[in-house]
């Protein structure tokens, strides 16, 4: 017996010595893990709990991508049902077409739903808290794999946020169509700046044919500050412009699972090419709003810009991309 | 002192989380036992469990080709994969936190007197998709080839398998490992895998998965006490594996690294009790993975048991990580053996999350032992 002493003596000694807790890198790996498998049964705060287990990594685009999952879980968001969705996305309607996808309907202003989208986006284009992110920013940051893939999920996050913002603010209905959803107005905002006037009476894009200055969103106007209504529009701006930056800068698969989806920057870079020359008439209170905008992909810039410019923004861009009636 | 020991792990499995199980090789009686088998790995895997029970053979032991396969037990849901490659949201609904495992193992090897060697060829592929938001599918794919071999001595006593006797006896063992490995996970939507699996040419989209190759040679350490007289045998083991196994990673584009053999530090205890004509129940208890702190107890336990019926037929039974269950059986007519049954392995980041349920199927052609003396 004494000989089964020793084994036990040295397997005290061994295991003492010998054992190590996780290094930094073994614990963040668990907690994405972790997280992703409580996010396998939609556990959204199990999901958040593990990945707040480690200090935020902002070097690590598997956590990124998996905080932002997790906070996109809130919004009950789920990819696949968008990816299943995607061969009905129209290239030259592409805007109609995110509006009319199954999950885009919205219909109050900063929903649970809208706010988990929005704070997953932030997470994955603005991990680091740089100013003004951009996917070539992350490709240098994180190699074009890791980071295509942080792109593509922001993206398809993006379509949807696209799609429910122009449901609730440019009143869509299931097909898309602007103007004729539930809600009364027949353009998304209620232009009273000359220059946008000028734009909606000349243009009449689809249903938004007139700008008296009642034809926008209720939730676009008084009584809704007009702080607020600004930081509503500027989220309409650097969800359009992110999702142009990231269909700009990274090569998709010629995967015929994501449909037409490559096919819509060249029918973005027509709508920015053609709204900035039409611009050029209209030039009363602000000059190149469109190529302005065009480079801000963060909210506080775009808020700090001129509100003429952010409505011509809408009148030339957002509502002609707008013309199924 | 077996007091103080169980206190020092419970008071590890207090912290517990993040475990992966990363054996080289694994014996399919083993596996079937529960994995309990550090101190009754007497079969051609010996070198992969413990280098010391080599000081328990004697004459000259040859397995030429033995091949084992393993897969996910689809018996209690034979439809789950239908439609599983048609689209992508096919395959996820299918595929949805039901971890998918294929592997192929051979370890031809001989042994003569207390020498004993054994190649090393293993595939194995490991796939598991989660997270219902945003789907990521978990790569572990590994390829290993090599060699092992050891040499197990008596510190003091003597003792052999059919003999009986008392002894406490260490072993070494060499091993040699060339892996190709991946190790990924990737967004199931996302570009890169996207991009992957667009290509047609096979070793191109393994590359792209982060397909790497590394080598390295690896140390074992082991020590034994056995004690067998009459029809009862008792037996107790510790096993340091890869005390020292260093893979060097092949340079690559992309700076992936294969994966690491790392250190385990298993021990073992059995009780065999013989009735003569070949009838005999063997009870065997592990405690593994001592050398990690954050390992739950119940995750470190393993039990098993093997009832020989007769020299030609035997049935296993193993309970590790408290409920996952593994049964099976082993017919041997001649050179020829099988074995057959089913298994559960615990691979999720915290106990009862994840586990993956497979079958095993073993085949032994040419398979004998001889003692002259």
């Amino acid at each position: 017996m004494k000989l089964i002493e020793k084994l036990i003596i040295l397997l005290f000694l061994s295991s003492t010595l010998a054992s190590c807790a996780k290094t930094d890198a073994q614990a963040i790996k668990a907690a994405i893990n972790e997280a992703n498998y409580h996010l396998t049964s939609m556990d959204c705060v199990s999901a958040k709990a593990a990945l707040d287990g480690v200090d935020f990594q902002a070097g690590n685009a598997s956590y990124i991508s998996t905080y932002a999952s997790a906070q996109a879980c809130v919004g009950n968001y789920n990819e696949l049902d968008l990816f299943a969705e995607l061969g009905d996305i129209s290239a030259a309607g592409f805007l109609e077409s995110f509006a009319a996808l199954s999950s885009a309907n919205e219909t109050a202003a900063d929903s649970t739903t809208y706010a988990a989208l929005k704070a997953a986006i932030t997470t994955l284009l603005a991990y680091d808290g740089a100013t003004n992110p951009s996917t070539a920013t992350r490709n240098a940051k994180f190699g074009d794999a890791k980071s295509g893939d942080l792109s593509m999920q922001a993206m398809y996050l993006i379509m949807l946020q696209i799609g429910k913002y122009f449901a609730l603010y440019a009143n869509t209905d299931t097909n898309g169509v602007k103007g004729a959803g539930t809600f009364s107005n027949s353009c998304i905002f209620s232009y009273t700046e000359t220059d946008s006037v000028n734009i909606i009476t000349t243009l009449t894009p689809g249903s938004c044919s007139g700008a008296t200055g009642s034809e926008g969103s209720d939730f676009l106007e008084s009584p809704v500050t007009a702080a607020a209504i600004k930081t509503r529009l500027c989220e309409g701006v650097i969800l359009y412009t992110n999702f142009t930056d990231i269909l700009s800068n990274i090569t998709l698969p010629g995967s015929s699972e994501l449909g037409a989806i490559a096919d819509i920057k060249a029918v973005f870079d027509l709508a920015y090419s053609s709204a900035e020359a039409a611009e050029a008439g209209y030039v009363a209170n602000s000059t190149d709003a469109i190529a302005t905008l065009r480079v801000i992909r963060e909210q506080a810039l775009c808020e700090a810009a001129d509100l003429n410019r952010i409505s011509k923004w809408f009148a030339l861009l957002m509502e002609s991309q707008f013309t199924t009636t | 002192m077996i007091k103080i020991i169980l206190s020092i792990l419970i008071l590890f499995s207090l912290n517990a989380n993040a475990f992966e199980n990363r054996a080289l090789t694994r014996s399919p009686r083993g596996l079937l036992m529960g994995d309990a088998y550090t101190s009754i790995a007497t079969d051609e895997y010996t070198l992969f469990y413990n280098p010391a029970l080599l000081a328990r053979h004697k004459g000259f032991s040859f397995a030429s080709l033995n091949p084992s396969i393993t897969g996910p037990n689809l018996i209690s849901d034979s439809s789950r994969l239908d439609g599983a490659g048609d689209t992508t949201s096919g395959f996820a609904t299918a595929a949805m936190d039901f971890p998918i495992h294929l592997g192929v193992g051979l370890a031809p090897g001989f042994k003569m007197g207390r020498f004993g060697m054994s190649a090393i060829l293993n595939y194995e592929t490991n796939l598991l998709l989660q997270n219902a938001v945003t789907p990521i599918l978990k790569i572990d794919h590994r390829y290993d080839k090599g060699f092992v071999m050891g040499y197990g001595f008596p510190i003091s006593g003597s003792y052999s398998t059919d003999g009986g006797g008392e002894h406490f006896a260490g072993g070494v063992s060499l091993k040699y490992i060339t892996r190709e490995a991946i190790d990924n996970s990737f967004n199931l939507t996302g570009l890169s895998l996207l991009d992957s699996l667009s290509g047609t040419d096979t070793n191109a989209i393994l590359t792209s998965l982060g397909k790497v190759r590394g080598s390295g040679y690896g140390l074992d350490f082991g020590l034994d006490y056995a004690n067998g007289s009459g029809a009862n045998t008792i037996t107790a083991s510790l096993a340091i594996l890869d005390i020292y196994t260093v893979l060097r990673t092949e340079e690559n584009d992309d700076g992936y690294k294969v994966p690491a053999q790392p250190m385990k530090i298993n021990m073992g205890s059995a009780y065999r009790v013989s009735a003569g004509s070949g009838f005999q129940l063997t009870l065997s208890a592990d405690i593994k993975h001592l050398e990690q702190k954050n390992v739950e107890l119940m995750r470190r336990l393993h039990v098993g048991a093997e009832l020989g019926m007769s020299p030609l037929f035997s049935l296993y039974y193993g309970i590790q990580a408290l409920d996952n269950f593994s049964y099976g059986f082993k017919f041997t007519a001649g050179l020829f053996k099988i074995i057959g049954g089913f298994y559960t392995n615990e691979i999720g980041e915290k106990l009862g999350q994840t586990e993956s349920n497979e079958f095993l199927i073993y085949f032994s052609f040419f398979h004998f032992n001889f003692d002259p003396l």
